[in-house]
């Protein structure tokens, strides 16, 4: 696993505790839920595009 | 009163925790992952300051030292091992924890001890409630 994915695994879990953590607060909840979808979308890009050294 | 597990300073079985809350600095050159452990850190009674450069880590800990250091190890400006040196070297009694997933890490590490520093290193990724454990065991006062 590189080090790319391996920081978007990261933050995607700190960010599931977070969420779970701060249900109560639906304002929150959708800050953290966006940045998830940013990090998956960050991925699926990453994992989509050319390697530069092939 | 349910009994709450947290960190440091915080309610514990009941009773107010009279521990000082240990200040923590977070070092991530990526933005999400520091101010996420930060957070994380704070949400469980850590006083936790996140940064993105290790300079202005270093800066800041002239005016205010921490007890703990979490670092992520390749970032631009200053490997996480040399800013845990220079950190050691203005704040000896604090702690540091390394994190990183690359291969070049054990090189610099490897590199370090040779030199008389040993750091305890995490491979990412590092899972919140792993992170907490590690944190909350680095900062329990001796008995």
């Amino acid at each position: 696993m590189d080090a790319k994915i391996r920081n978007s695994f990261e933050a995607i879990s700190n960010l599931i505790y977070l969420i779970r953590a701060k249900t109560p607060d639906p304002i929150a909840t959708l800050i953290y839920l966006d940045m998830v979808e940013a990090q998956v979308e960050s991925l699926y890009k990453y994992l989509d595009a050319p390697r530069l050294d092939s | 009163m349910n009994a709450t597990r947290m960190g440091a300073g915080r309610v514990e079985d009941g009773h107010l925790s009279c521990k000082i809350v240990s200040r923590v600095f977070v070092v991530d050159d990526e933005p999400v992952i520091s101010s996420t452990i930060g957070e994380i850190l704070r949400l469980n009674g850590f006083k936790a300051q996140s940064f993105v450069s290790p300079l202005k880590a270093l800066d800041a800990a002239q005016r205010n030292a921490p007890d703990l250091l979490i670092s992520d190890v390749m970032m631009p400006e200053l490997s996480g091992i040399e800013l845990a040196i220079r950190l050691k070297l203005l704040c000896p009694g604090c702690k540091v924890l390394l994190f990183s997933g690359q291969a070049q890490t054990y090189d610099l590490l490897l590199h370090a001890r040779e030199q008389g520093h040993d750091f305890d290193l995490l491979s990412k990724p590092v899972h919140p409630n792993v992170l907490i454990d590690r944190v909350n065991a680095m900062t329990r006062p001796q008995t």
